[in-house]
């Protein structure tokens, strides 16, 4: 398996595709960051560290959906390019293949993750003023980021399966946005018009999770929670996806 | 005896309706170049993906340098070397990146091996050039350096030398029959060319429909596609002592049906049949006979679809 994810590393961050998504995430929190700035050198004082840096706690969702990026960087259009039957003909078991995969997608995401976010927040920690709530700003931050991290994963679990389940990337990446996304929705209309039953599953999508996150500040049995359904989330699509990509033909 | 490295025992394969692969046997010993020979869409890439873990057999057996468990068949998977259909890599990475990834990959120890396997195969000058820039021939090449990264005891080959010009075909020619002489590798190939193939295969499975009709040494092959006179006579016992004294034949055969394949005398037809008409045999028929391995196949799938 050290081996397996040694080559995977290699493959994905030796590409440039990587580095031009990160590139471009860069640029548009540059652009926050400038527009903040322009807005606080213009005298604008509510504009500090706090009120800049907190805005990471609102776009926690933004982060479920770029783990359809870095999937895409280190599945690599493997049926595109039909080079999963490499692979697969050598002996590599198929369960080390989908989780070496799997691995290394989350291990790509957070270091994606620990650049953006370490970038946005560095920018504000030296643009903006400290007005003494630093410590209140970092609380949140943590208890955002705890609650955060295992629904990301869950989600990068989720995309994974979809990429190795359908053999057009496009309509993988199609399908977990309608299960990541349009299903919160889904469920909430259902929820009105059928059963409040819907309506109480709606809010254990990761989705629906995060966009609560941040109005639970500071309620740590939520941050269980989310561990828990990260978990849930993560270990059910990746039994359901290895079970099928081991009877699944590869071409 | 040799040791069996690859047999299959009633390996089938159905989609659907399709019955793809039908229980088809076929057995490989040590040292062997086993040519499978079909039309398109006979079933031969579909064996060669069942062996390679490609497609999951819906019944029968693999087994693989004397294993047959699944993990265990896993295991002797990587003392095989594989290419089927056009060979497939990540297009954005050059030849080196590519097997240095897969060998990387695969525990191969050296970084070595990879510039070895490239100069193999002749790609070793190819620097920066990504793969999606590679000619078809290149791809092929760089294909087979892959499946003889791992010093390989068994190759499994599907069309593999599609898209390689006469050079390349002849290099690559010489590249399995050294791999064969000197390491003993076996090789299952698959070819439409049954030309080339002829110069390699020391044995022939012939495939049609998913049912392997026969499979053949290439010895006997040779035997049967002999060139000869073959006669049809009214009593062969006289007219074989007519050959052996008048004419002083020794190569011939009897076959049922009073039918004489002869050997000898294939450029004076006419003497032949003098000397037996002269002895007093009746004849029913002379016809030339002989064929290589192409016209071999045609009659078979011919008498298959007739049958």
């Amino acid at each position: 398996m050290a081996d397996y994810l040694r080559a995977e590393c290699t493959k994905a961050f030796r590409r440039k595709y990587l580095y031009i998504a990160l590139l471009v995430c860069l640029a548009g929190e540059s652009l926050l960051l400038l527009g903040s700035w322009l807005t606080y050198s213009w005298g604008n004082t509510n504009i500090s560290f706090h009120s800049t840096a907190v805005m990471v706690a609102a776009i926690l969702s933004f982060g479920l959906y770029a783990t359809l990026i870095t999937g895409d960087i280190v599945f690599s259009d493997q049926y595109k390019h039909n080079t999963l039957k490499n692979e697969v003909s050598y002996g590599l078991p198929r369960g080390r293949i989908y989780l070496g995969k799997l691995l290394v997608s989350m291990l790509v995401a957070l270091a994606a993750c620990v650049v953006l976010i370490g970038f946005y927040l560095g920018g504000c920690w030296l643009l903006f003023p400290h007005d003494g709530s630093d410590g209140t700003v970092w609380s949140l931050l943590g208890y955002c980021l705890a609650g955060a991290f295992p629904l990301w994963l869950g989600g990068q679990a989720l995309v994974m399966a979809c990429y190795f389940l359908v053999r057009s990337s496009t309509m993988a990446a199609f399908l977990s946005i309608g299960i990541l996304v349009v299903l919160a929705s889904v469920f909430q209309a259902l929820g009105l018009l059928i059963s409040p039953v819907f309506e109480c599953i709606r809010h254990f999508l990761p989705g629906v999770m995060l966009d609560t996150l941040a109005s639970m500040a500071f309620d740590w049995p939520y941050v269980g929670l989310c561990w828990i359904v990260g978990a849930v989330w993560c270990v059910g699509s990746t039994v359901v996806g290895l079970a099928i990509f081991r009877r699944k033909e590869i071409r | 005896m040799s040791e069996i490295v690859l047999a299959l025992r009633g390996l089938t394969k159905r989609y659907g309706n399709h019955l793809a692969v039908d229980h088809v046997d076929l057995s490989l010993e040590q040292g062997q170049i086993y040519g499978l020979v079909g039309r398109n869409g006979a079933g031969k890439t579909t064996i060669i993906r069942m062996i390679t873990a490609q497609t999951i057999p819906t019944d029968g057996e693999i087994e693989l340098f004397g294993a047959t468990g699944e993990r265990e068949l896993g295991q002797m998977r990587q003392r095989t070397g594989v290419m089927v259909e056009t060979p497939s890599f990540y297009p954005y990475l050059t030849a080196r990146e590519n097997l240095e990834y897969y060998r990387l990959q695969r525990g191969i120890p050296g970084r070595h091996v990879t510039e070895e396997a490239l100069e193999d195969v002749g790609l070793a000058g190819t620097g920066k050039k990504k793969f999606k820039n590679f000619s078809l021939g290149m791809k092929q090449r760089l294909g087979l350096a892959l499946a003889l990264m791992n010093r390989p005891d068994l190759l499994l080959l599907d069309e593999p030398i599609n898209g390689l010009d006469p050079e390349g075909i002849v290099e690559f020619r010489n590249i399995l029959l050294d791999l064969c002489r000197q390491r003993q590798t076996t090789i299952l190939i698959s070819s439409h060319i049954l030309s080339e193939l002829s110069n390699l295969a020391t044995c022939y499975g012939f495939i049609d429909n998913g049912l392997m009709l026969e499979q053949i040494t290439a010895k006997a092959l040779e035997t049967k596609c002999r060139a000869c006179i073959e006669l049809h006579v009214d009593d062969a016992a006289k007219a074989s002592l007519v050959l052996e004294r008048d004419l002083e034949v020794r190569d011939y055969e009897v076959l049922p049906g009073n039918v004489i394949r002869l050997y000898d005398c294939l450029d004076r037809p006419e003497q032949v049949t003098r000397a037996l008409v002269e002895g007093g045999v009746s004849l029913g028929g002379v016809e030339g006979r002989g064929a290589n391995l192409e016209d071999y196949f045609l009659s078979m799938i011919g008498g298959a679809r007739h049958g």
